[in-house]
């Protein structure tokens, strides 16, 4: 079948041949018959919470205003969760209508200014912070330490910013926090080094993410303030070495491959190569010893720490695995036929059941025969890196051929993001998916999210295929440059207006709700749709929440019961 | 066949297969604790007593576990997706009821802990609280103000951080 590509599309957000009409019946406002005189108040108070994590927080504060009895429940609702995030509004149901939102400067002052106390913050999460917002400002800084003084039961503290500086944590009075996941602010400034040592101890902490941690030795002394408490016993630990937004390629493919031959001592200690060492070292083993959940980001390592790794973590329990750039030296050429690192822990993941996997190496490609001998995975977010050293020591073709024969043991993913990346000496660049990776996804019924690059009109025409075979798919994201094809510029160029990246992708959009009509959500090139009822309609400030549900992350990944 | 019978706090009784009865967690458990062997050729029926559940709000329960006796509701571990999710429109038209039945079908739901059903009934609620002014709210769910004007404002005042707009 021929496919256009470049079909037209009116702003009716539907080909323009479609003659279906565009107005949308109201949904019916609810009302129902009175009888007697039963009242709200007199539902029992988890019933009315839960109403409440239903309802908006706007409509929740005009209840808290009826009745002292709603305004003691409403206000409990209402300080909760509190989630500060500048791209949230009230129009996208994607954000969740349990927690408060603020998403303007001015609110978040009157928050820092105005909370007494009185209701119970659990859950604290700064996301995005407004514009405006200054993390050098001594009066705002001022402002969030007294705010966190007054935060006596908080249970989650969510820090995903550059700039918290943990001298904060030491104003919580009671320390019951069981889930730390903060930027921490690192600077080499003098005074900063002076920085007094956390006094505090967190003995129901059991979710740590920390990053980025420059040095090892800040690494160490980070571990050491928030893991000394005797019965610290961790469920999910996430420590990443630089700012994940860094593409950091140090060292490049040639030092990584003779790391010890060709480095000379010096450049070699600043490569830091014990990051694993320190960080199960340091600590007590049975800190580790309950983790169910492991993220290690930016880090080099060696078959001799998959040795360190299985001593001092319960493998066998990990179901969350992420390795994110994590690259592997130290490979002597009598070594190769040997497992190395993802050898020797890929037989003892018997539960795992989401992972990412971004991991370097340059004389060889274990990523194949690893993710034959993990458990079966629900989730999968596999980053395939190439590059020229690596392409001279295997044949491509016979790798591709064992990751397509591995990944076929995963068949009930739900979730499944492939990205190729081409490594040169000072960058990274996406490659489209391998028409034949592409094919072998049809037998992958379970998907409910894809995330995969198309470029070319093949590309796009096999992606159409396999889109045909997903009946459960629901989220697609068409990455890269070339996603999209060429830009349909046909309405962008007569009305320019905020939309105009959305106008050149959107043809792509339907063309792939025509071979899938039960997709929900797609991404563009960076550019979300939502389909509804025949239209396609253009999401702007979920991009968020869109990440989540195509990647293995580790906010979709809590630990059950926190 | 056995049934499972459900018996009211009026002293009805339902008899229901046990994939309707199933539908309910608490009657679930109660079945695979005191009789894991119903419906292996034992023929005699179970009894179980609701004695929150008024009979004409256990009938419309029931009615709802027929329709949806064999849906296979997702584990839906995704806080999120569960809260964002719409409603049915077979639900809608379910639950097109007077206030208290609304309200006395949510507790039947939260009692026997049918979790659909539960969060179905709170996200009708939930539709009948949005967009109205505290006075619409009182008249609505008949709530008595016990607040001077001047504690509402200050109510109004104190949280003004958490007004999205």
């Amino acid at each position: 079948m021929l496919l256009n590509f470049n079909a037209p599309v009116g702003y009716s957000k539907k080909p323009l041949n479609s003659a279906l009409s565009t107005i949308k019946t109201p949904e019916s406002w609810v009302e129902l018959p009175k009888s007697g005189a039963f009242s709200l108040e007199q539902l029992p108070t988890d019933v009315v919470l839960l109403i409440l994590r239903f309802t908006g927080q706007l409509d929740v504060l005009n209840l808290a205003c009826t009745s002292s009895t709603m305004a003691n429940l409403c206000l409990c609702r209402i300080h909760d969760t509190i989630i500060v995030d500048s791209s949230y509004t009230p129009f996208n149901k994607e954000h969740s209508l349990g927690a408060t939102y603020v998403n303007l400067l001015f609110y978040f002052k009157k928050l820092l200014r105005t909370y007494n106390g009185k209701y119970a913050i659990r859950k604290f999460s700064v996301v995005d912070l407004p514009d405006l917002f200054n993390v050098y400002d001594a009066e705002l800084n001022n402002l969030i330490k007294l705010f966190l003084a007054r935060l006596n039961h908080l249970n989650e503290l969510v820090w995903l910013l550059d700039g918290f500086r943990l001298e904060h944590l030491m104003q919580l009075s009671e320390h019951n926090l069981s889930r730390i996941d903060v930027k921490v602010y690192t600077s080499s400034h003098p005074s900063e080094t002076k920085r007094r040592i956390l006094k505090a101890d967190f003995p129901d902490l059991k979710a740590l993410s920390l990053s980025p941690i420059p040095t090892l030795r800040k690494l160490a002394e980070l571990l050491k303030e928030f893991l000394s408490s005797h019965s610290t016993k961790l469920d999910a630990l996430a420590l990443s070495r630089y700012n994940s937004k860094l593409a950091s390629f140090v060292p490049t493919a040639e030092e990584l491959s003779s790391l010890d031959e060709s480095v000379d001592t010096t450049h070699r200690a600043d490569l830091e190569t014990d990051s694993l060492t320190t960080i199960f070292e340091t600590m007590r083993p049975d800190v580790y010893g309950s983790l169910t959940q492991l993220t290690l980001e930016h880090m080099l390592v060696s078959f001799k720490d998959a040795e360190l790794l299985r001593a001092s973590v319960n493998m066998t329990q990990i179901s969350l695995l992420r390795l994110s750039n994590i690259s592997e030296y130290e490979i002597e050429e009598s070594r190769l036929q040997e497992h190395g690192f993802l050898g020797r822990l890929g037989p003892l993941l018997v539960k795992l059941e989401h992972l990412q996997l971004d991991f370097r190496e340059t004389q060889r490609d274990t990523i194949g025969p690893f993710l034959r001998c993990v458990n079966s995975l629900s989730s999968l977010d596999l980053v395939v890196r190439m590059n020229e050293v690596k392409k001279s020591h295997i044949n491509l073709e016979a790798v591709y051929l064992q990751y397509i024969a591995a990944l076929q043991k995963h068949s009930f993913l739900r979730k499944l993001s492939l990205e190729f990346r081409e490594e040169s000496q000072n960058c990274d660049a996406v490659e489209n998916a391998p028409l034949h990776f592409i094919d072998n996804l049809k037998c992958f019924s379970q998907l409910s999210s894809l995330r995969i690059s198309s470029g070319n009109e093949h590309h796009k025409q096999r992606l159409v295929d396999l889109l045909r075979h997903l009946s459960k798919l629901r989220v697609l994201d068409d990455y890269g440059t070339h996603a999209g094809g060429a830009p349909n510029l046909g309405l962008g160029m007569v009305h320019p207006n905020v939309f105009d990246e959305w106008f050149k992708v959107q043809h792509v959009a339907f063309l792939y709700q025509q071979a899938q009509c039960q997709l929900q959500y797609v991404r563009i090139k960076k550019r979300i749709f939502e389909f509804e009822d025949g239209t396609v309609n253009p999401r702007v400030g979920i991009d968020r929440w869109f990440e989540n549900r195509v990647r293995v992350l580790n906010n979709n990944c809590v630990p059950k019961g926190e | 066949m056995t049934k499972v019978i459900i018996i009211s706090s009026d002293d009805e009784r339902f008899p229901v297969d046990i994939e309707t009865a199933s539908k309910s967690l608490l009657i679930k458990n109660m079945i695979a604790d005191l009789k894991p062997d119903l419906g292996d050729g034992d023929d005699e029926d179970f009894e179980i007593p609701t004695p929150n559940v008024r009979a004409n709000v256990l009938s419309k329960v029931l009615e709802w576990c027929e329709h949806y006796k064999n849906t296979v509701f997702s584990d839906e571990d995704d806080e999120d997706a569960r809260k964002s999710g719409g409603i049915d429109s077979w639900d809608r038209n379910f639950l097109k009821v007077d206030q208290e039945m609304l309200y006395e079908i949510t507790l039947a739901a939260n009692y026997l802990n049918i979790r659909q059903l539960l969060d179905t009934g709170c996200k009708i609620i939930a539709e009948m609280i949005k967009h109205k002014s505290p006075e619409e709210l009182r008249k609505t769910f008949n709530i008595v103000n016990d607040f001077s004007p001047e504690e509402e404002a200050a109510i109004r005042k104190e949280n003004e951080w958490a007004e999205d707009r």
